[in-house]
Formats: C-alpha cells, sequence, structure tokens
C-alpha cells in the first residue's frame, strides 16, 4: 500500500513537473507596448482635441460693414453677435476683438454695439493683422466682408499657411448673404464707391463672411452648432479647407482591409496606440506583398469638391534609426499604388498598394510606409457658389457693378485653395503602415 | 549509475524533452501562424497568445502521457515469466491517444475560439514533434530496461547506435 502510495506521489509530482517546465519554456508576454509616433511629414491632425476651445471673434469694424446694419429684412448680421457670444461660449469661451489697422479687445457685452452702424469707424482693413493675433490654440472667427486694403490677400493667405495649413489646421469660409443699404469702399482698380441698396430682395442681398480657423472638428462643431441656431434662412454657403477631405478620415480608423491581401498579416504586438497606423508583418521576405483596401467617398462637409480622373498617390518608406528619427529609405521605386473603383458601391474605392519587402523594408529594423491619394491642382475645385458670388476686379464699371457680388473673391479662395493644397496637403487616403523587422 | 539515479535522470530527460519540444511547437507553429492569418482581421500577436494556450495543454497531454508509459513500465508493469516481457499494445495504444490528441486538441481549440485559426500544418507539427519525436523517439531511449525493445523499431534502432 506504502508503495502504491509512494508511486502515486511520485506520478503526480512528475505530471506537475512536466507542466512547470512547460509553461517555464514559453515566453510569458507577447505585447512590448511602446510608444509609437509618426514621421513628422506625415503626421496629420492629433485624434483628439479638446472637449471645450476658446473661440476668438475678430471683427471688422469698417465703415464699408455699416451696410449690413441698416435694414430689417433679411438681417442675419444684426443678430450675428449675439449668436456667435452664444456659440463661443458653449464651445468653451469667448473673446470678442474688433479690428480695422489695429486688433483691439473689447471688454464685457461691448461686442453687442456691432449691430449699431455707429459701431463701423475705421477706414483701413487689416485682415492679415487679425491672422496675426489670432491663437492658433484656440478657434479664431473673422467677420468681414472680405475687403483687405491694398487687395492684399496673398499675405493673408501667407500668414494662414505658415500659421494654420502648415501646422495640421484647417480654415473654412462660410459666406451668408444679407441685406444691405450703404456704401461699398474702395471697389475695383480705380478705387471707387458705390452705394448699394438690396432692399428686401435675397435675390440682391450682398455677402458677407466668417473666416474659420483653427481645429478641424472645432470648426465642423462651429459649422454645426451655426446651422442649428442659424434660423433666418437667407442663402449661406460653406468652404472647408482641410488636409482631410472624406466625412470619416480615410486612415486605418476607417479603411477595410479587403480580400487578396497577400505575405502580409495583422499584427499588434507593438501595441499602437495610434489608430490611424496599422502593424502588420511579413510573412515571406522574397515574396511579393500585397495590400488592397476599400474606402468611401463621403465628401466632408464644405471641402472643395473632387474630380476622381485627377487622382494621385505618393508612397514613402522610413525606418527607424537608433536615436529614434524615421530616416526615408530608397526603395527604388519599388512600392505601387494602385486606385480604382470598385464595383461594390458607387461611392467605394480600392486602393492598392504591392511592394517587394526586399527592396522597400530594411531588415532589423522598424519601418513605416505612408500611402496616400490626394487629388492634383486640377482635380482640387473650388465649388460653384464661389464663381457665382464672384465679381472680378476687373469688370467693375458703375453701370456693372453688383452689389450682390464680392469683388475678386474667385481670386481670394483661390488663392487659400492653392495654399491648402500646398502646405495642407488634403488626401482622400492615409494608409500608415509599421512593420516591426527588429 | 544505479537504478534510482537514473529512473531519476530518465523523467526529468522526458520532462525536459518535451519542454524543449513545446518550445519548438510554440516557435514553428507561430511562423506557421502568420500564412494561417494573412486575408483574416486576426492580429499575429492574439493568434500567437491563444496559439500559446494550445502549445500548453497539447504539451502536457504529450508529457503525460510519455511520462505515463515511462511510470508504467517502470513501476506499474511487473515481469515474472518471460512472456511478460513486451507490451507493445499498451505502448501503440498510448502512442495512437498520442496521435488523437495531437490532431484533435488543435481543432477543438479552434472551434471554440474564433482567434485561433487553424491550418493542417498545425496538428501535423504537433504529430512530429510530440507523437514522433516526443513519444516514439523518445521512448526509444527512455524506457526502463524491461521493456526496452517494445517501442516499435527500438531493436533495429538500438543496434544500429550499437546498444543492446
Amino acid at each position: 500500500m506504502e508503495k502504491h502510495t509512494k508511486q502515486c506521489g511520485r506520478f503526480l509530482l512528475a505530471f506537475f513537473l512536466c507542466l512547470f517546465l512547460g509553461g517555464c519554456a514559453l515566453p510569458w508576454e507577447n505585447s512590448q507596448e511602446m510608444p509609437i509616433t509618426m514621421p513628422t511629414d506625415m503626421a496629420r491632425a492629433e485624434m483628439e482635441t479638446p472637449a471645450a476651445i476658446p473661440v476668438d471673434v475678430y471683427w471688422d469694424a469698417t465703415v464699408s460693414m455699416q451696410g449690413y446694419t441698416t435694414l430689417a429684412a433679411g438681417n442675419v448680421y444684426r443678430t450675428l453677435p449675439d449668436l456667435l457670444g452664444d456659440i463661443g461660449d458653449s464651445m468653451g469661451n469667448v473673446q470678442f476683438f474688433r479690428f480695422g489697422a489695429e486688433v483691439m479687445p473689447l471688454g464685457g457685452r461691448e461686442y453687442r454695439k456691432f449691430s449699431d452702424a455707429s459701431t463701423y469707424t475705421e477706414l483701413i482693413t487689416a485682415v492679415h493683422n487679425a491672422v496675426d493675433t489670432a491663437d492658433p490654440n484656440h478657434l479664431s472667427v473673422i467677420v468681414t466682408d472680405l475687403f483687405e486694403s491694398d487687395s492684399d490677400w496673398s499675405n493673408v493667405t501667407k500668414k494662414l499657411k505658415d500659421k494654420y495649413f502648415a501646422h495640421h489646421l484647417s480654415v473654412a469660409v462660410i459666406g451668408i448673404k444679407n441685406s444691405f443699404h450703404g456704401d461699398i469702399f474702395d471697389v475695383g482698380l480705380n478705387a471707387q464707391k458705390y452705394f448699394y441698396n438690396s432692399n428686401d430682395d435675397p435675390a440682391r442681398f450682398r455677402p458677407f463672411y466668417l473666416i474659420l480657423m483653427g481645429p478641424e472638428k472645432k470648426i465642423l462643431e462651429f459649422i454645426d452648432l451655426w446651422k442649428e441656431r442659424q434660423t433666418i434662412p437667407n442663402e449661406t454657403q460653406y468652404l472647408l479647407l482641410t488636409e482631410n477631405l472624406t466625412e470619416g478620415a480615410n486612415d486605418f480608423t476607417q479603411l477595410v482591409v479587403s480580400e487578396g491581401i497577400q505575405n502580409l498579416y495583422s499584427n499588434e504586438s507593438l501595441g499602437i496606440r495610434d489608430k490611424r497606423i496599422k502593424e502588420f508583418g511579413i510573412n515571406d521576405q522574397s515574396a511579393p506583398a500585397v495590400l488592397p483596401v476599400r474606402f468611401d467617398y463621403q465628401p466632408l462637409f464644405g471641402t472643395c469638391p473632387l474630380d476622381m480622373d485627377h487622382l494621385k498617390t505618393a508612397v514613402q518608406a522610413f525606418s527607424l534609426s537608433e536615436n529614434g528619427e524615421w530616416e526615408p529609405l530608397d526603395t527604388n521605386d519599388d512600392p505601387k499604388v494602385e486606385v480604382s473603383r470598385s464595383s461594390d458601391a458607387p461611392d467605394s474605392w480600392n486602393v492598392t498598394l504591392t511592394f517587394q519587402p526586399e527592396q522597400t523594408i530594411k531588415p532589423d529594423a522598424m519601418n513605416f510606409i505612408h500611402v496616400s491619394v490626394f487629388p492634383d491642382a486640377k482635380g482640387y475645385r473650388l465649388p460653384d457658389w464661389v464663381r457665382a458670388w464672384n465679381m472680378p476686379n476687373v469688370d467693375v464699371a458703375p453701370d456693372q457693378f453688383d452689389g450682390s457680388k464680392t469683388v475678386n473673391l474667385l481670386h481670394v479662395m483661390e488663392s487659400l485653395k492653392s495654399t491648402a493644397l500646398a502646405a495642407s496637403h488634403p488626401a482622400l487616403v492615409n494608409m500608415n503602415i509599421i512593420i516591426d523587422e527588429r | 549509475m544505479n537504478r534510482s539515479t537514473r529512473t531519476i535522470a530518465q523523467i526529468l530527460g522526458i520532462l525536459l524533452l518535451t519542454a524543449v519540444l513545446s518550445l519548438f511547437a510554440y516557435y514553428i507553429g507561430s511562423s506557421f501562424g502568420k500564412s494561417i492569418i494573412i486575408g483574416t482581421p486576426i492580429a499575429f500577436n492574439d493568434w500567437q497568445a491563444h496559439y500559446k494556450k494550445l502549445v500548453y495543454a497539447t504539451g502536457a497531454t504529450g508529457g503525460t502521457i510519455s511520462l505515463l508509459w515511462y511510470l508504467l513500465a517502470r513501476f506499474g508493469m511487473k515481469v515474472h515469466t518471460s512472456y511478460d516481457v513486451g507490451k507493445r499494445t499498451l505502448w501503440g495504444s498510448l502512442g495512437g491517444l498520442m496521435l488523437i490528441a495531437c490532431v484533435a486538441l488543435p481543432y477543438a481549440f479552434a472551434n471554440a475560439d474564433a482567434t485561433l485559426k487553424m491550418g493542417a500544418s498545425i496538428p501535423l507539427l504537433f504529430v512530429a514533434l510530440y507523437a514522433v519525436i516526443g513519444y516514439w523517439i523518445g521512448s526509444l531511449f527512455m524506457t526502463p530496461a524491461a521493456y526496452k525493445y517494445t517501442p516499435l523499431g527500438a531493436e533495429k534502432i538500438r543496434a544500429s547506435w550499437g546498444r543492446k
């Protein structure tokens, strides 16, 4: 009996030793979470924006704005101080400024006087000073008729480029047609003054503009609140200039990897928290890797319409150096990207990345591949309303002057659009891939 | 080396062999897993974490069966007459059990766990490692002297290695 108990004990001991040794032999942890940041050039707007943001309103107080305050019918403009105050307060904390040649902060509820014609006393309009003063960490709103002294809008767009577009921030223009009765100054090449009366005819209403500058999400939030609280049905148009062209950002937060993937497997061993980046592993270094993804083109509200026949693609590869910097890799033009319309749905598109790992990927290193699909200058077009609201500068003769249009609007918007295209690189798709070959 | 020391050494040998085979099963199986999950939304590290549990289970089963054969041969079976020598049916049954475990466990785990997508390469790997190397080849060299010719082919292999 005692012998059997001993044997039984030995057996159990051996069994548990077996489990213990087997357990020890296998690695305990699979994931090694580490912070991954995109290469600086590839980084897009931050995924997270603060819940509340200070809102600064810069109001053009030049005399040419007086005419918006005078008629009672169809007058959004007179409700604007309270409307902007309410929206600003609901988004964070609102601060009003007036500007002509200089920018001056307004205290208390002084901003409500913008409903009164007597407030508009400035003679020079310097929108560029308002842009200079604006804090890029705030949402800034410029109320203006888009007149700039000396017609120096290229100076304004340069400042917008340096301060906003180059830092993944956005600019939007809301155009609102409003009743108008008053003088319009410095029109055309001879800087003439015209009297204009729209009466209460909406077709003759004269546009004024809100230029919004700040994080894309906050601009869209502002536009939503604006649309929600805008009770007077005046014609209103929108233009959003931002690095993202689609409703849901077409990075790996939205992209769907479709059938036909070859030699690449999904991996999350790095525990990358940035959902715009996806980690993959390569199964066979000598075989081609193919990554097909599908995306739905749903234009973001207010963005420039795209000509989908004028899309371009770009691929860049980087490897992580020992000092933690992403260094560009010479891929010998290996990675190829193809864009094609999907047969699944009318607005569905396929993007397929193909590369030879041996040519594109650096062995024993962390690799980053960035693929973008973007419109070229011809494919990134201004919305039709801009042309409809535009009056070319050279055509302004007394008998041709039309106060329901904005002199040089097309030129100003083209300038803004070109600046956004050059600095923000608006893209339809941004695929950010990490391949850890260490 | 006296009998007790040899017994302990052989038990430890079986355990060590099982542990080493489990390591091979984990790493080789992981490399198979990379191709198994291509085209699925399953992340490799997730698959690998679930696969590790399968390796634990199969390793424990394989180790237990190998050890069971050794312990039965060493302590459970007695040779009283010359007819008592040779328990190939028992050895073969345990080997068959091992084969079934190597094939059934992967599919049973995969059936219960959607993340553990299975391919035929994994059961084949387990058969090669646990059944062929762990049980069969292991038993050729780590079977107590009384039954050393019981495992299939033991006589020929021991002879070719110059052992009796």
